[in-house]
């Protein structure tokens, strides 16, 4: 018998359709154990329906306005005339900025004239940068509290100092000591540094794969979060995100890292895979055997063995990594903590049919949201 | 078709800077904003609050992104998400740092007996629902403080609607388990 508790809360909430409804309707009535679960779950959804709604408190939009008044909270995006508090029209604050433009301007080409200056930090594309602790260096500049980091330019730190990289107006990336970042571009499509060597903390609001790390061992794409990437001086790089999503990619592999998991890559392997930082010892030790030093099936042996239900996440990635006998060992522990929805077969996950894969993966996903 | 297009002017006005555009968005969304947040943290008002700050000021930054009323409030419900989510992380990880140095009341479970003394069953709700895991309290907060349909809840959370269902059923029944003995007898 297919029993219909999976639909139960749907159709509580109306979400059926007709067809389905009358099958869920039907079904009650003879099973004892839907009925009970049916009376469980409307129970349910009678309390969420008490959920109260509130206004915000009085002075909430004060202090938002305020907020948005502070020079520091905000970025150049910041809609202009949102001073037009000031008691001038628009138009002739626009003069006024033209001629005070136009006098600057002037100003400006006498004193270079006279005081010849590098002009690519005026002229190219550039990142804000501040001087955190010690003397970090952007381009040739060392910074003592702020600065800019252009195209082309590296940001380096030695062992004293750390420095802030404002990246446009989506986040920030924090740069630690001993450390040697690049702002290779910088554009409305994309936002990309290179970490060479050392250690970024990077905090992104942005739409997905605006904002790119590259590094000598793979390539890591935000797709809205927070984490911290550091590289050694081989060019091996870890990875752990803190908030929402990263990729990292390198060639055909691909590792999606949600929030709380690490990764490793290493320069002359690729991409490891992913795994939660509260994995046991051993469950990390046998998965980086068998990411970068062919610890083959016995390691995924070992691996497979310590795995929690969140550890699907690290049995996942492994699936295409994987063929033959080991591949249906990785399903089978999948299988385990939860089951391929109804239509996804294992013969089709087994040959890394897409559409199933998306399926069960949607399922399989639940586990991997941090509490 | 009339509102919407009061939308779509309100979000033109907003993009193009008006100030006035902005609170008025403001006072359009408040309600929704502070309500999923406040079920979100099981009544801590101060929370909530911080929060809706947060949420609008994201939004004010990125306001010139959006063409339509749809794409505005899908994207809204994704910032009031993930704001919730960051503040929670934020207090597990000052908790102790915030007591020491008095800046907020710690939350404290209340014990069963102080929970029984309570006069309004929906607080008794909103502490449950704030007890659920995120996976499972989201999809109950904007199913039932927003009433979106599960397409929409699953469109904000970028997850199928088939999980949006699983995640409901789960819910459900752990707000039964937990609240069903103020229905008995």
């Amino acid at each position: 018998m297919n029993h219909v508790s999976e639909k139960l809360s749907a159709y509580c909430n109306d979400e059926l359709t007709v067809e389905e409804r009358r099958d869920v309707e039907l079904h009650i009535e003879s099973c004892g154990r839907c009925r009970r679960e049916f009376e469980e779950i409307k129970l349910g959804v009678e309390f969420a329906q008490m959920l109260p709604q509130s206004d915000a408190p009085l002075d909430t939009w004060q202090q938002i306005e305020k907020r948005l008044g502070e020079k520091d909270s905000f970025t150049p995006s910041l809609p202009h005339s949102f001073f037009s508090v000031l008691p001038f029209s628009p138009a002739v604050l626009a003069t006024c900025a033209v001629v005070l433009a136009v006098g600057l301007g002037v100003l400006i080409f006498v004193l270079r004239r006279d005081n010849p200056q590098p002009e690519h930090k005026t002229t190219t594309p550039s990142f804000e940068v501040d001087c955190l602790a010690g003397a970090p260096k952007a381009g040739q500049e060392i910074i003592t509290s702020k600065g800019r980091l252009s195209v082309g330019e590296y940001l380096e730190t030695d062992d004293k100092s750390k420095a802030k990289i404002e990246v446009a107006n989506i986040g920030k990336v924090e740069v630690a000591p001993n450390s040697r970042v690049k702002l290779v571009g910088t554009s409305e499509k994309e936002h990309r540094l290179a970490l060479d060597e050392g250690k970024l903390e990077a905090d992104i609001t942005a739409p997905p794969r605006l904002f790119v790390v590259d590094t000598p061992s793979a390539v890591a794409f935000d797709l809205g979060c927070k984490y911290t990437l550091e590289v050694d001086k081989d060019g091996n790089s870890f990875l752990h995100v803190t908030f929402g999503w990263v990729l990292l990619q390198r060639d055909e592999y691909e590792s999606l890292v949600p929030a709380g998991a690490m990764c490793q890559t290493r320069k002359d392997k690729g991409v490891g895979t992913p795994y939660f930082d509260d994995a046991s010892d051993r469950f990390v030790e046998a998965l980086k055997k068998f990411d970068f030093e062919n610890g083959g099936t016995p390691a995924l042996k070992i691996v497979i063995k310590e795995s929690r239900e969140y550890d699907t996440l690290t049995l996942w990635h492994l699936l295409p990594r994987v063929s033959g006998k080991d591949r249906e060992l990785i399903f089978d522990a999948l299988a385990s903590f939860m089951k391929p929805p109804h239509g996804v077969t294992r013969e089709g996950i087994l040959r890394l049919d897409p559409e199933m894969m998306d399926r069960w993966r949607q399922e399989i996903g639940i586990f991997w949201f941090q509490d | 078709m009339t509102e919407m297009k009061a939308t779509e002017d309100l979000l033109a006005a907003c993009q193009s800077g008006d100030s006035e555009a902005l609170q008025l968005l403001f006072e359009k969304h408040q309600r929704r904003v502070y309500s999923i947040a406040l079920n979100f943290f099981g009544g801590d008002g101060e929370t909530a609050k911080d929060a809706t700050q947060q949420v609008f000021l994201k939004l004010f930054v990125k306001i010139g992104q959006f063409r339509n009323d749809s794409e505005f409030t899908t994207w809204l419900y994704r910032i009031v998400v993930n704001t919730c989510i960051d503040e929670q992380r934020k207090q597990k990880r000052f908790f102790p740092l915030a007591e020491l140095i008095g800046m907020r009341e710690p939350r404290v479970k209340k014990t069963q007996e102080e929970k029984i003394e309570r006069r309004e069953l929906s607080d008794e709700v909103q502490s449950a629902v704030a007890d659920l895991k995120p996976k499972l309290r989201l999809p109950i907060l904007l199913k039932y403080v927003e009433g979106l349909s599960y397409d929409e809840i699953a469109n904000v959370l970028e997850i199928s609607s088939g999980t949006v269902a699983s995640r409901l059923n789960r819910g459900h029944k752990a707000l039964a388990k937990k609240l069903g003995h103020l229905r008995e007898g």
